[in-house]
C-alpha cells in the first residue's frame, strides 16, 4: 500500500497557496511567499534533472547500444559538453557564450521555421482533398480570407467605408470561437488542478 | 338404498343392481343355478353331501318355514346344516331341491329371527316367517351336533380350521340368549351399525360400500358380517355368548382378541371379511379353491390365501364351535395374527386406488428423499429445498431464510488484465475493418510518384523564395502600405504615448529562437517608441534564451536610438518556474528577481527600478511571446496585481486569434501581431523601418501562398470527386 | 569584427544546412539537429546553474539564510530521480511542485480566464448603450448577439455528453446538435484564422532567413 504522506503534503501545499490566492491579506500569505520561492528553485532544479536525463539517460545509453545511431547521440553529448564547458569557463554573460544562442541556436531554429513555411505551402495544395465537407469548405475559405487580411491587401480599398467594418466584423468570428476555446481550456485546467488537489490524480508517483 | 340397488340374499346388504356378486359377502346376487352342495375338498362338503333324512319332528322352537330365499343366496353348507338339523330334530327331509331350498329357507328364517333378536331392531323386511329363535333347542342338543360334526373327517383340507358347526343353531341360541340379556346386544348392535371399513375400500366399485345393515334380509351370512363388526369393538365373548352354559364353551364363544382381528378389514383379499363362513352355497363348488380360500383367509388368516388352504371352511363334522374360545382354530389364530396390521392401515389395500391429490397438496407433502445437506445456492435454484426445522419443516419449495446468511463467500477478485471475449474480438475486428475503410479515400486519390511530389515541393519552394527574394533584391517593387490600422495597434500606440516619463516598463521576453525574426521585427517599433520617450526598460524571461535575444534586439534598437541611455536597460535575467514564477513575480518583483543577470542588485538606488516595489508600479507591462499560452499565464497571474498598469502584448501572427478575446474583454490594452501590425505601428510612428522594408516580400509571399492554396483547392475539386464515405462525413 | 564574421558564416552554414532539407533528409540536416539539441541543453544547464542554483541556493546559504535549507533538501531529493533505485525519494519534492502548480493553475484559471471571459461575453452588448442611432443600436445588438451565440455554440460543440437509450447508440439532443453545428462553423473559422496566422509567421521567418542569407552573401561579396 502506498504511503499517504506524499498526497497529504501535496494537498496541504495546494491548500495554503489557494488560501493565499483568494485571501491575500491573511497570515497564510506570509507562509505562501517562501513556499513559492522554494517552488521556483525546485523548478530550476527540475530542469537540471531533465537535462541530465536527456544526456545521460537517453543519449548516453544510445551511445552504448550497438544497434542505435552512435553519431547522432555522440554529437549531442559532445555539443552539450562543449557548451557546458564553455559556459562554465566563459560565464553566461559572456558575449562569446551568448553567440551560442544567437549564432547557432537561433539560425537553426529560424531556418527550421522557414522550411516549415514551404512545407505548409506545399501541404496547402491538398487542403480540400481530405475534407470534402462543409467544415472543410469553411476552413478553406477562412484561411484565404485571413491571409488576405494579414497581408494588408485590403488597404488598397481603404476608401470603401464599409470595408473596415466588414473586416472588423469578420475578425469577430474567430474572437467568438477563440473565447469558447479559452473558456473550455480554463475549465479543463480548473478541473485538472482540483483533481490533483484532492488527490484523484497523482502525477508525482513516478 | 336406491331403487337400482339390490339386496344381497345372504348378508342383506345393498348392492349395485349391475353387480353379479355381493360386495360384502361375494354371494351371487342373481343365482341361476341351484345352490346345491358342491363336491369339493372343503369342510363344507360334509354339510353338503349328507342330507340326513330326519323324521324328527321339528322342535317347537324351530322356526316356522320362512319364505324361501332364492337358491343362489343360500350356501350349500348352510342348507345342509339346516337340513341336518331338521333331520335330527324330526324334520322331514326333503331330498329334492325344493326340500333343500325349504331347509335353506327355514334356516334363513331362523337366522333372521335370531338376528332380529340380536339386533333388537325392527326390520321392515322382517320375515314374518322368522320364527322364534331357537329357544327350544337346548344347549346340549346343538353341542352334540357340533360334536358329531367334529367326528366326521374333513374331506380334503388338511389344515382346515375347525368348522363352524351348525351355525344356525348357535345363532338361534344366541339369539335366545341375547334376548334375555340386553347388554349383550351391544356387540350385535355394533355389528349392525358399524361399517366395515375394509369393505368400503373394496376393489369392486360396483358394489356399494354402504355400512347399512341389511335389515331386510337376515340371512345366515349376516352373522359373519356381524362377527366382522365385533372385531372392531369390545370383547366379543362378552357380547355374544354370555349365557352359554356349555362348559367346554366359555362365555366367550369367540376368541375375542383374535376374532376381532380377523373380522376387521382383510387386506389381501377382495372378499369381505365375513365371507368365510358365509360362502354362498351355489357357487360354492366354484369357490372352493378360490373364493373360499380367500374368504377364509380374510377373516381368519390375514396371510396369503395361498398359504392357508386349510383355512377353508371345514366340513360339517369338523366344524368347531366358533363361539368356543378355547377351540384351537388355526384359521382364527392365524387370522388374528395378521389382522393387526389392517386395523392400523385399513385404507391400504392393493385394490384401492390412490386418491387424486391436487398438485398443490402433493407439492407440500414432505419429501423424505430431500436431504438436509442442501446448500442455499442449490436449494434456491430448485424448488426442492425443504426446511428441516421450524414450522415449515418438511415442506418443499419454500424460500430459504437464515441459512443464506451463514454462507459467506470471498469477494470476487477482478483481474487487472484485459479479458476479451470472442464476441468482443469480433466486434473489434468489425470496427477495425470500418476504420480501415478510411483508407479508401486514398484509393480515390491517384498517388503521384515520389519524384513528382519532390518536384512539386521544389516548385513551391522556388515560388516562395522567389516571392521573398526578388523584392529584396530589386527593392523597387512597391508594397501596399498599411492604411487600415487595426484598433489594437492604435491602442498600443496610444498607450505608449501615454506612459509617464521615467516610469519603467517591464518587458517579459518570453519568445523562442524559432520566431525570433518575426518577434524582432514586431517589437522593434515598440521599443523604438519607448526609447524615444526615454522610458526605462526592465526585461526578464521565463525561458533561458529570452533575455539573450532581447538583448540582441535592444542592441539593434539602441543603435537606431543613440540618445537613449543604455543604463536604463535592466536585465533581470531568467525567471524559472513558468506560471509559478509569474505568480511569485506578481506577488513581489523584488523578491522574485533580487538581482540582475550580471549578479548586480536590480532594485538599488542607482537602478532605474528603485521606485518599483510591486508590479503595479511599472508604467506598463509588455509581454513579447509567440505562444498564446504564455499570454494566458501572464494574464491569469499578473492581472490582479497590475491594477491600472496597462498590459500590452507583442505577439506572433499565429497566436493573434487566441489573444484577441483577452483584448476584447479588456484584459489587454493593446497588442501587435505580426509584421503587418509592426508596419502599421511604424507608419503611425512616422519612421518606416525594417517592417516596411520587408513588407513587399511579405505581401508577395502571402499572395503566392494564397494562389497556391486556391489552385490546389480548385484542382482538388475538379480532379478528385467525393466518394460515398466522404459524403457521409458532411 | 572577425569573430562576428565567423559567427556570421557559422550561422550562414547552419542555415544552408537546414535549407538542404528541401531536397530531402540528409546528413547535414541531421548534424544540425543534433547540434541544436546539445547546444540548447548546454546553454539551459548553464543558465540554471548560474541563475538558479547559485543565486537562489548557494548565495543565500553563504549569507546564512536557513530558509534556503528547505529548497536545498528538496533539491537533493529531486536529484535522486536520476537513479532508478532512489527515484521514490524524489516523489516528495515532485508532490510539492505539483501541489503548488495545481494551486496556481486553479487560481489563475478561475480568476484570470473564466470570470473575465464570461464577463467579456456578456459585455458584447455593452456598446449598445452608447449607440448613437437606432440603426447603430440594432447593428450593435446583432453583432453582440452573433458573438455571444458563437461563444456559446463553440462551448457546446465540445460537449459530447449524450443520453444512451436501450438498443440505441448514444445521441445528443436536437438542441445540442443545432448548437454544435453552429459552433462547428465558428471553430472552423477560428482554426482557419489560426492556420493563416501560422502561415504568416512561417512566411515571416522565411523572409527573415532569406534576408539574412542575402545580407551574408552581400557581406561576403562586399556588396552593399
Amino acid at each position: 500500500m502506498r504511503s499517504p504522506l506524499i498526497p497529504i503534503i501535496s494537498f496541504i501545499v495546494c491548500t495554503i497557496i489557494l488560501i493565499g490566492y483568494f485571501f491575500p491579506g491573511t497570515a497564510i500569505a506570509a507562509i505562501r511567499t517562501p513556499m513559492l520561492d522554494w517552488a521556483v528553485t525546485l523548478s530550476g532544479i527540475a530542469g537540471l534533472v531533465a537535462i541530465a536525463n536527456l544526456i545521460f539517460g537517453v543519449h548516453w545509453k544510445r551511445l552504448r547500444d550497438p544497434e542505435k545511431d552512435h553519431l547522432f547521440s555522440g554529437l549531442v553529448i559532445f555539443s552539450f559538453l562543449l557548451t557546458l564547458t564553455a559556459g562554465i569557463f566563459l560565464g553566461p554573460n559572456s558575449e562569446t557564450f551568448k553567440k551560442v544562442v544567437t549564432a547557432i541556436q537561433t539560425p537553426i531554429e529560424s531556418s527550421l521555421m522557414a522550411v516549415l513555411a514551404i512545407t505548409l505551402a506545399y501541404s496547402s495544395l491538398r487542403l480540400l482533398q481530405r475534407q470534402h465537407n462543409w467544415m472543410g469548405g469553411f476552413f478553406f475559405v477562412s484561411v484565404i480570407v485571413f491571409l488576405l487580411i494579414n497581408s494588408g491587401i485590403f488597404s488598397l480599398f481603404a476608401n470603401i467605408p464599409a470595408l473596415q467594418d466588414l473586416i472588423a466584423g469578420i475578425n469577430k468570428i474567430p474572437v467568438a470561437g477563440a473565447r469558447g476555446i479559452l473558456i473550455g481550456v480554463a475549465l479543463g485546467s480548473l478541473l485538472t488542478g482540483i483533481r490533483i488537489w484532492i488527490g484523484s490524480d497523482r502525477p508525482y508517483n513516478g | 338404498m336406491t331403487m337400482s340397488d339390490i339386496r344381497c340374499p345372504i348378508c342383506n346388504r345393498s348392492n349395485n343392481e349391475n353387480a353379479d356378486r355381493c360386495w360384502y359377502c361375494q354371494a351371487e346376487l342373481h343365482p341361476t343355478s341351484s345352490t346345491g352342495p358342491q363336491s369339493g375338498g372343503d369342510w363344507l362338503d360334509g354339510l353338503r353331501g349328507e342330507p340326513e333324512p330326519s323324521s324328527e319332528p321339528a322342535a317347537s322352537d324351530t322356526p316356522t318355514p320362512a319364505p324361501e330365499p332364492p337358491q343362489d343366496e343360500v350356501p350349500d353348507w348352510l342348507a345342509r346344516i339346516r337340513q341336518r338339523a331338521r333331520s335330527e330334530k324330526g324334520f322331514t327331509e326333503e331330498t329334492s331341491e325344493s326340500t333343500e331350498q325349504a331347509d335353506s329357507l327355514d334356516s334363513l328364517d331362523s337366522f333372521k329371527e335370531f338376528q332380529k333378536s340380536l339386533e333388537n331392531q325392527p326390520t321392515p323386511d322382517q320375515d314374518s316367517s322368522n320364527p322364534e329363535p331357537a329357544k327350544d333347542i337346548s344347549d346340549e342338543d346343538w353341542l352334540t351336533q357340533l360334536q358329531s360334526w367334529q367326528d366326521q373327517p374333513t374331506p380334503s383340507e388338511p389344515d382346515l380350521p375347525e368348522p363352524v358347526q351348525d351355525q344356525s343353531v348357535p345363532f338361534k341360541e344366541v339369539a335366545a340368549s341375547q334376548e334375555a340379556t340386553p347388554t349383550e346386544d351391544d356387540w350385535l348392535q355394533k355389528l349392525s351399525s358399524e361399517t366395515v371399513e375394509p369393505e368400503q375400500a373394496r376393489e369392486n366399485d360396483s358394489q356399494p360400500v354402504t355400512p347399512e345393515i341389511s335389515t331386510e334380509k337376515e340371512t345366515e351370512d349376516n352373522w359373519l358380517s356381524s362377527f366382522k363388526k365385533l372385531s372392531t369393538d369390545t370383547d366379543i365373548s362378552e357380547q355374544v355368548m354370555p349365557a352359554q352354559s356349555e362348559p367346554d364353551r366359555t362365555s366367550k364363544p369367540f376368541n375375542t382378541g383374535k376374532l376381532r382381528e380377523w373380522l376387521e378389514e382383510p387386506e389381501k383379499t377382495d372378499l369381505p371379511t365375513s365371507q368365510a363362513p358365509t360362502e354362498e352355497s351355489a357357487p360354492l363348488p366354484e369357490k372352493t379353491s378360490s373364493s373360499l380360500e380367500n374368504a377364509s383367509s380374510v377373516p381368519f388368516d390375514k396371510k396369503k390365501p395361498s398359504e392357508k388352504p386349510a383355512q377353508e371352511i371345514p366340513q360339517e363334522n369338523n366344524f368347531a364351535n366358533p363361539f368356543d374360545e378355547k377351540t384351537d382354530i388355526d384359521w382364527i389364530k392365524d387370522s388374528s395374527k395378521t389382522n393387526e396390521a389392517p386395523q392400523e392401515e385399513p385404507i391400504k389395500n392393493d385394490s384401492l386406488e390412490p386418491a387424486a391429490l391436487p398438485a398443490w397438496l402433493q407439492s407440500m407433502l414432505p419429501n423424505k428423499k430431500s436431504g438436509s445437506n442442501q446448500t442455499p445456492a442449490s436449494a434456491s435454484s430448485t424448488s426442492k429445498y425443504s426446511e428441516e426445522n421450524g414450522p415449515l419443516a418438511g415442506i418443499e419449495g419454500i424460500l430459504q431464510g437464515e441459512e443464506l446468511t451463514q454462507y459467506y463467500s470471498k469477494p470476487q477478485s477482478y483481474s487487472g488484465s484485459l479479458k476479451i471475449t470472442d464476441s468482443q474480438m469480433e466486434r473489434s475486428k468489425i470496427l477495425k475493418a470500418i476504420a480501415d475503410k478510411e483508407q479508401w479515400v486514398d484509393e480515390g486519390i491517384q498517388h503521384k510518384p515520389r519524384s513528382f511530389r519532390w518536384v512539386l515541393r521544389l516548385v513551391v519552394a522556388v515560388l516562395l523564395l522567389g516571392a521573398v527574394i526578388i523584392p529584396m533584391l530589386l527593392q523597387n517593387i512597391p508594397a501596399i502600405p498599411p492604411s487600415l490600422y487595426p484598433q489594437s495597434v492604435i491602442n498600443t500606440f496610444d498607450t505608449v504615448n501615454g506612459l509617464e516619463a521615467g516610469k519603467p516598463v517591464l518587458i517579459a521576453a518570453d519568445f523562442d529562437s524559432s520566431l525570433y525574426g518575426e518577434m524582432n521585427w514586431s517589437m522593434q517599433p515598440l521599443l523604438s517608441h519607448l526609447m524615444s520617450r526615454n522610458v526605462p526598460i526592465a526585461f526578464l524571461s521565463t525561458n533561458s534564451v529570452g533575455t539573450t535575444l532581447m538583448e540582441k534586439t535592444l542592441t539593434q534598437v539602441v543603435i537606431d536610438n543613440p540618445a537613449y541611455p543604455t543604463d536604463q536597460l535592466v536585465n533581470l535575467g531568467y525567471l524559472p518556474g513558468g506560471s509559478i514564477g509569474m505568480q511569485n513575480l506578481a506577488r513581489s518583483p523584488r523578491e522574485a528577481m533580487p538581482s540582475t543577470a550580471s549578479f548586480s542588485p536590480a532594485w538599488g538606488d542607482a537602478s532605474p527600478l528603485n521606485s518599483v516595489t510591486k508590479l503595479s508600479d511599472f508604467g506598463a507591462v509588455i509581454i513579447v511571446t509567440e505562444n498564446p499560452d504564455t499570454v494566458r499565464y501572464w494574464i491569469e497571474q499578473a492581472t490582479n496585481s497590475l491594477g491600472n498598469t496597462p498590459l500590452l502584448v507583442v505577439i506572433s501572427a499565429q497566436a493573434a486569434p487566441l489573444v484577441a478575446p483577452y483584448y476584447d474583454s479588456g484584459q489587454i490594452t493593446g497588442y501587435l501581431s505580426g509584421l503587418y501590425s509592426a508596419a502599421s505601428y511604424e507608419t503611425l510612428l512616422g519612421s518606416p523601418q525594417t517592417a516596411n522594408q520587408t513588407l513587399a516580400s511579405y505581401q508577395a509571399a502571402l499572395i503566392v501562398v494564397i494562389l497556391i492554396i486556391l489552385v490546389g483547392g480548385i484542382v482538388s475539386l475538379i480532379m478528385v470527386r467525393p466518394t460515398a464515405n466522404q459524403k457521409k462525413g458532411m | 569584427m572577425k569573430t562576428d564574421l565567423i559567427w556570421m558564416v557559422v550561422s550562414f552554414v547552419l542555415t544552408i544546412c537546414v535549407f538542404s532539407y528541401l531536397f530531402g533528409d540528409n546528413p547535414l540536416f541531421r548534424f544540425v539537429t543534433g547540434l541544436l539539441i546539445g547546444v540548447s541543453a548546454g546553454y539551459l544547464a548553464i543558465v540554471i546553474i548560474y541563475q538558479v542554483v547559485l543565486t537562489r541556493l548557494v548565495v543565500p546559504l553563504l549569507q546564512g539564510s536557513f530558509m534556503a535549507l528547505v529548497p536545498l533538501f528538496l533539491s537533493g531529493l529531486l536529484l535522486t530521480k536520476l537513479s532508478p533505485k532512489l527515484s521514490k525519494l524524489g516523489n516528495l519534492p515532485m508532490a510539492y511542485l505539483v501541489g503548488v502548480g495545481a494551486a496556481v493553475a486553479i487560481g489563475g484559471a478561475l480568476l484570470g480566464t473564466l470570470f473575465s471571459q464570461v464577463k467579456g461575453a456578456i459585455n458584447t452588448f455593452t456598446p449598445v448603450a452608447t449607440a448613437v442611432s437606432a440603426d447603430q443600436k440594432w447593428m450593435l445588438i446583432l453583432e453582440g448577439g452573433f458573438t455571444f451565440l458563437g461563444t456559446i455554440a463553440s462551448l457546446v460543440y465540445f460537449n459530447f455528453t449524450a443520453k444512451k437509450k436501450e438498443n440505441e447508440a448514444p445521441k445528443r439532443s436536437f438542441a445540442v446538435k443545432i448548437f454544435a453545428a453552429i459552433g462547428q462553423f465558428f471553430i472552423a473559422v477560428t482554426l482557419g484564422a489560426v492556420f493563416a496566422g501560422v502561415m504568416t509567421a512561417a512566411i515571416t521567418a522565411l523572409i527573415e532567413r532569406s534576408h539574412f542569407l542575402i545580407t551574408v552573401i552581400r557581406t561576403l561579396l562586399g556588396v552593399s
